[in-house]
């Protein structure tokens, strides 16, 4: 297998080469995959903060509003 | 007095009483409750056989009572008004019953009371008090005479589960059938006004007129005077902000629930997926407020700074909040479907040697596809029906435009602002609501119909 995989091919790359290239390509495609999907949630949970303290604030800036001259 | 609620109470005291002599009762006949073997079914069985028997036709009797009750003796009560009276137009009739209806009730009536009137509330009060003693009557009666009958009946061979589980089957399908009717009523109700709407508005001009502003003059001469009825714009409005929002909502919900259901760990699983779920129970109005007063002033600035001519309101902001609030049910429903995909599909794609998100997206997801389409459905369900976001970021106005940076409105917005008030129900105005909607229903139908061809299509099936 390993003989076999040692190859030089046409171009004068090894097989190897080519597999190791491959698989490099396919594991960062797999990292990436896997940072979009926690990017996705930490968004989500982002706008939910967001959403939550904007609220909060204007509640907050309601509660301590004075009508002037009063 | 005895009221309606007092009888439903009276009612449900003797189904509870009617279960426990039930049980007692096939205890005895099986000789004790070392003997319960010899009878067909367990005790708790002959218990529901007889509460079921004695509570669903007593129950079924005080249902059609109340349904009837009100009709009948407004009937009665009409008949034994003067011939002057009874002369009158339906509509004034109308106002007298409700006159007398509500001094019956004790509450406050539209004028001073005449005779005739007070006498004609007397009678009233007295039907009503001979009605409900009657049906506490009747239907107390007709309980008690079930669970004599039945308790009579139970012996060792009586196949008291067999029954039960054939009522529970024939209950199931009574509320089926209640469902199917309900949205057939519903269908139906909103065709006949639609029809209405389409007699005085060309179909034509509903579907394909590019202007919608459905004003009613009350004068020929008054400025303004025909309205615009062309439903496209208030479409492309509501297609808008529904594409908007499934853009945000799709692929951050999807990427949430692959990672939630294959990356993450337990612990970060049990917090965020509840966190995430938090967006979904958010009220709409907060949703709207958060839109109005921070999503869509941050666009206009956005956009003027760019050298951009931004509405205030505008179907950006409406249709990112709308995506906003709509990720837990992609995100959600999607992940139930990726967990219940079978392990040893997993296995088999890594025995292959394929990396997870090959797998994922090569075996994981053809296989959920179902159910990942069903959560995207209800998503932008949620989407076309949304009003309250719309109204508070997006504005009303019927813009005939796919620019997201302008205002527009969607169908929902405007059935809102039609039956708003008060109303005339022989107006195009108010009828065009109902036009709105039966064309909303229809466009939800051809959605589903899509998506479930899609689903067939590229489902793949492992059984």
């Amino acid at each position: 297998m390993s003989s076999q995989l040692s190859n030089i091919t046409d171009n004068g790359i090894k097989s190897i080469d080519i597999v190791k290239k491959g698989l490099a390509r396919r594991y960062r495609a797999e990292r990436r995959f896997r940072r979009m999907g926690l990017a996705a949630i930490i968004a989500s949970l982002l706008f939910l903060a967001m959403v939550i303290l904007r609220y909060f604030k204007h509640i907050l800036k309601s509660m301590f509003f004075s009508i002037p001259g009063r | 007095m005895i009221s309606p609620s007092t009888v439903l109470f009276i009612l449900l005291l003797l189904i509870g009483t009617a279960y426990y002599i039930g049980l007692r009762r096939s205890v005895a006949v099986a000789g004790g409750p070392e003997h319960v073997r010899n009878l067909h079914s367990r005790p708790p069985y002959y218990g529901a056989m007889t509460a079921l028997w004695c509570g669903i036709p007593a129950l079924v009797i005080y249902a059609f009572w109340q349904a009837f009750e009100a009709d009948i003796i407004t009937n009665l009560v009409v008949a034994g008004l003067p011939n002057e009276i009874r002369n009158l137009q339906a509509d004034q009739i109308n106002l007298i019953v409700n006159d007398i209806r509500n001094m019956a009730a004790g509450n406050i009536v539209s004028s001073q009371a005449s005779q005739v009137i007070q006498e004609a509330t007397t009678h009233y009060s007295r039907l009503q008090q001979t009605s409900h003693t009657a049906l506490g009557v009747v239907a107390v009666s007709v309980c008690i005479m079930g669970l004599v009958i039945v308790q009579h009946k139970i012996s060792k061979t009586t196949r008291a589960r067999n029954q039960v589980e054939r009522i529970i089957f024939w209950l199931l399908v009574a509320c089926s059938t209640i469902a199917i009717f309900t949205t057939i009523g519903i269908v139906l109700s909103v065709l006949y006004e639609a029809i209405r709407f389409f007699k005085s508005v060309p179909v034509t001009e509903f579907l394909f007129g590019l202007k919608w502003s459905p004003q009613i003059a009350i004068r020929s001469d008054q400025v303004g005077a025909s309205g615009a009825f062309g439903a496209v714009p208030v479409f492309t409005g509501t297609l808008l902000i529904s594409a908007i929002a499934m853009a945000v909502a799709t692929p951050i919900g999807l990427m949430s629930a692959i990672y939630m259901s294959e990356y993450a760990n337990k612990t970060f699983r049990a917090v965020a997926k509840p966190l995430m779920e938090i967006l979904a129970g958010i009220p709409t109005v907060v949703y709207g407020f958060f839109a109005a007063l921070v999503v869509a002033p941050v666009i206009r600035d956005a956009g003027q700074r760019i050298g951009l001519d931004v509405s205030s309101e505008s179907a950006l902001a409406a249709g990112l909040v709308m995506g906003i609030m709509i990720i837990p049910f992609v995100s959600s429903l999607s992940d139930d479907m990726i967990n219940a995909v079978p392990q040893e599909l997993r296995d088999g794609a890594y025995a292959l040697g394929a990396t997870k998100s090959e797998t994922i997206k090569q075996v994981v997801l053809p296989a959920a596809l179902p159910g990942i389409v069903g959560s995207i459905l209800l998503a932008i369900s949620r989407a076309i029906g949304e009003t309250m976001i719309v109204v508070m970021a997006a504005g009303l106005t019927a813009n005939l435009t796919l620019n997201p940076l302008k205002t527009v409105t969607t169908v929902t917005v405007q059935i809102v602002t039609l039956l708003v008030g008060d109303q005339e129900f022989d107006s195009p105005k108010t009828l065009a609501a109902f036009a709105l909607g039966l064309l909303l229903f229809l466009v939800t139908l051809c959605l589903n119909i899509i998506a479930l061809i899609v689903v067939r299509k590229y489902r793949e099936q492992y059984e």
